[in-house]
């Protein structure tokens, strides 16, 4: 077996049987999860609004009575007709609130009473009943004509139409909630692409810093040439990202005809809801785009954690070594949530395309249909090409910092591989 | 023709000079100490050898060829301070550093067991690093440096922390791998390991070669200026000799130190005057004596 395959399968094997690694492929899932369940517990146990409608007057009770008696907003309680009655039930908590509509001189008066420990009254919902048992009272009493009422009711007509351009230029229609959704997945994206890029980094860099801390780098720098080594190393943590990527595969495949044959006979309003929302990428391959930006993107965070872990000499201080790149990833994050959230500005613009902010603000741009996917494609070229010359340039430092041991501070550590290049440098001149 | 030759060695580190002018070779089947006291560039050397640093000026050759990737399977090291995978079983822990050195796996698997009894390693083969004690975990790394049988055998400070049994298991290893023909060069503070497995001795003073030779070479240079006499003449009476420079007690003994070995006739005539002597021995000082006199001289 090859040097390179050895190390390879160490790095993979040791890190896929770790608790870290397990964690960050089931994290995703299992907030998926605890997000479902509790949503489905919220909506299973959450009580309807009950609210009791009274009046005092006699000549009103019968416009009361035409309130409808259940409806998406509350329950009413058709027994309670007096405001003692709904008073006593308030006290007891069987009631949330009441109204009490009353006229003077022709004029209708709604008072609503709540209880503090109760569900919030549907004020909106009630306020809009009300107003229309008022017209209906004041057209009775002007006798105005049923179809006079009509028009005088109608609203004005309104259309809306929510439109995203494709790589052609071309206009398509979208749901209303498409931007909602859109906001959601591109925020999704960039905390995915957050956590994993941290992820990745912290384990690479950790294993750098706990090789070298250990001296068993020094071992292993003695029967193995640096270079084949960083590489073992870096395409093992790659073959990561790959597996993990590849259960979710694996778990989208068989996930979705249990979705689509239980949950959506189980819910059908769920499945009329998904029906009218358009996932962005899965019919123009920014699914894909995705997934190729998470793979360079963690690829250009792992180079550069594993150079930086080689600066430090313990696991401890294998964390604090790679802050400045993660203030980079947190900067990556906001400007990529800014960017879900429809914010569209030149700097966000410029950023999509600046490697280390692009792995996660172009998807989140693309995702958000603030980007094309022409354009994803060019970011993503331009970040491939920084991953290669990053590689050379992590691989340098790599072999300059990884047998030298120093108490100083990150800086210092830095200063000194710089003199060890350079002096390398020129003891290669002739 | 030597394993390792290492010739006009300097190594800078600013304005410090860690090894300054360090030459000597190491044949097939020979044993070298290095010694000196802690920053006196043994470790430094060691790292240029394993070409982790290179070095401002000097060569090494192996077997009479620059280093290549070629020696990595030949090479066996081990590093001052120990390190293992907490994690890794012990088969594992010694499979992953053995492959590395070209072994097969199964080859390994093989012969596992055998070093592990070879050295009194008190663990399986399934057990995890982190359950064993520092006696044992130092001798899986020991194994895992030896396994597979290497041409030239680094090991820097490999007694240290080792209780006196480990200390002989060890001290059989390097005689074991020696008489297989393996060059061995290793760094110690225990001048009775170094005389007992060493056929040659460095000493790196401030990283300049102080000493160098066989144990027997080094010590007679010096002359056998030490006297252990066991006499009931007054140490006063001894002390008036010309030439004693000064008169240890100890338990049995005394131990006479001498300006030049010639004095020690003048002892010898001194104590036997009475006839009768239970000992008188004449020596070169022992190493540990020789380390203090030198590793002395770096702070008048």
């Amino acid at each position: 077996m090859s040097k390179f395959r050895i190390v390879f399968r160490q790095v993979y094997l040791k890190n896929l049987k770790s608790g870290t690694y397990i964690w960050m492929v089931l994290a995703p899932l299992v907030f998926l999860l605890i997000g479902g369940v509790i949503t489905i517990g919220i909506v299973k146990t959450q009580q309807p609004v009950n609210v009791a409608l009274v009046t005092p007057q006699a000549e009103l009770a019968p416009l009361v009575a035409s309130l409808p008696k259940k409806n998406d907003a509350y329950q009413r309680a058709t027994k309670i007709t007096t405001e003692a009655q709904a008073k006593q039930a308030l006290s007891r908590s069987k009631l949330d609130g009441y109204a009490v509509l009353t006229s003077q001189n022709n004029q209708m008066k709604v008072s609503y009473v709540s209880r503090a420990s109760g569900q919030g009254l549907p004020f909106s919902t009630l306020d809009a009943q009300f107003n229309q048992l008022s017209l209906q009272y004041q057209a009775e009493r002007l006798q105005l004509s049923g179809a006079a009422l009509q028009t005088l009711l109608a609203p004005i007509k309104t259309t809306q139409t929510t439109v995203a351009f494709n790589d052609q230029g071309k206009a398509e229609k979208r749901d209303n909630n498409q931007q909602v959704v859109n906001t959601i997945v591109a925020t999704a994206v960039s905390v995915l692409m957050m956590m994993f890029i941290m992820m990745y980094a912290g384990m690479i860099a950790s294993e750098v810093a706990a090789e070298k801390g250990t001296r068993i780098m020094e071992i292993v720098l003695s029967s193995i040439n640096v270079n084949t080594q960083f590489i073992g190393k870096i395409v093992a943590i790659l073959a990561l990202i790959m597996t993990q990527l590849g259960v979710y595969v694996v778990l989208g495949l068989v996930g979705k005809p249990l979705v689509t044959h239980y949950l959506f006979q189980a819910f059908p309003a769920v499945k009329s809801m998904l029906s009218n929302f358009k996932l962005p990428g899965l019919a123009a391959g920014q699914l894909v785009l995705t997934g190729l930006f998470l793979i360079v993107g963690i690829m250009t965070y792992t180079v550069l954690a594993a150079m930086l872990g080689s600066l430090v000499s313990t696991v401890e201080q294998a964390q604090q070594a790679i802050t400045p790149l993660s203030m980079v990833a947190v900067l990556a994050y906001i400007l990529g949530i800014m960017a879900g959230n429809g914010v569209n500005n030149p700097l966000i613009k410029v950023t999509a395309f600046v490697p280390l902010l692009s792995p996660i603000l172009a998807p989140a741009r693309v995702s958000a249909e603030a980007m094309s996917v022409s354009a994803g494609w060019l970011s993503l070229l331009i970040s491939v090409v920084v991953l290669v010359l990053l590689y050379y340039v992590s691989l340098i430092f790599y072999r300059a910092n990884v047998l030298v041991y120093s108490d100083s501070n990150l800086w210092q550590s830095w200063r000194a591989s710089w003199r060890i290049l350079t002096n390398r440098q020129r003891q290669s001149r002739p | 023709m030597p394993v390792l030759m290492v010739h006009d060695l300097v190594k800078k580190f600013g304005t410090m000079t860690a090894v300054d002018h360090v030459d000597f070779t190491l044949n097939p089947g020979e044993i070298l100490g290095l010694i000196g006291q802690n920053g006196a560039g043994k470790t430094t050397t060691f790292r240029m050898i394993l070409n982790f640093i290179e070095p401002d000026q000097g060569q090494i050759r192996w077997q009479g060829q620059p280093f290549t990737q070629a020696q990595y399977n030949q090479l066996g090291y081990l590093p001052e301070e120990r390190g293992l995978f907490p994690k890794m079983t012990v088969m594992d822990q010694i499979s992953y550093f053995a492959e590395l050195r070209g072994m097969k796996r199964a080859t390994i698997r093989a012969e596992v067991p055998r070093w592990l009894d070879r050295f009194a390693v008190k663990a399986k083969p399934t057990d995890k690093i982190r359950d064993l004690s520092k006696g044992n975990a130092q001798k899986i790394q020991l194994i895992a440096t030896l396994i597979h049988h290497p041409k030239l055998i680094i090991l820097d400070e490999p007694f240290s922390g080792l209780d006196p049994v480990n200390v002989s298991l060890l001290r059989e290893g390097m005689l074991d791998m020696k008489r297989e023909g393996a060059a061995i060069i290793y760094s110690d503070h225990n001048m009775t390991n170094v005389e007992q497995v060493s056929d040659q001795l460095v000493m790196l003073r401030q990283g300049e070669m102080v000493l160098n030779g066989t144990v027997d070479q080094v010590r007679q240079q010096f002359g056998r200026i030490k006297v252990y006499v066991e006499t009931t003449l007054p140490q006063e009476q001894l002390a008036a000799i010309p030439g004693v420079v000064r008169i240890t007690p100890r338990r049995h003994d005394l131990e006479l130190t001498l300006a030049d070995e010639a004095v020690g006739r003048e002892v010898f005539k001194l104590v036997t005057a009475q006839g009768y002597l239970p000992e008188f021995s004449q020596q070169p000082p022992t190493l540990e004596e020789i380390f203090k006199l030198k590793a002395g001289a770096d702070h008048e």
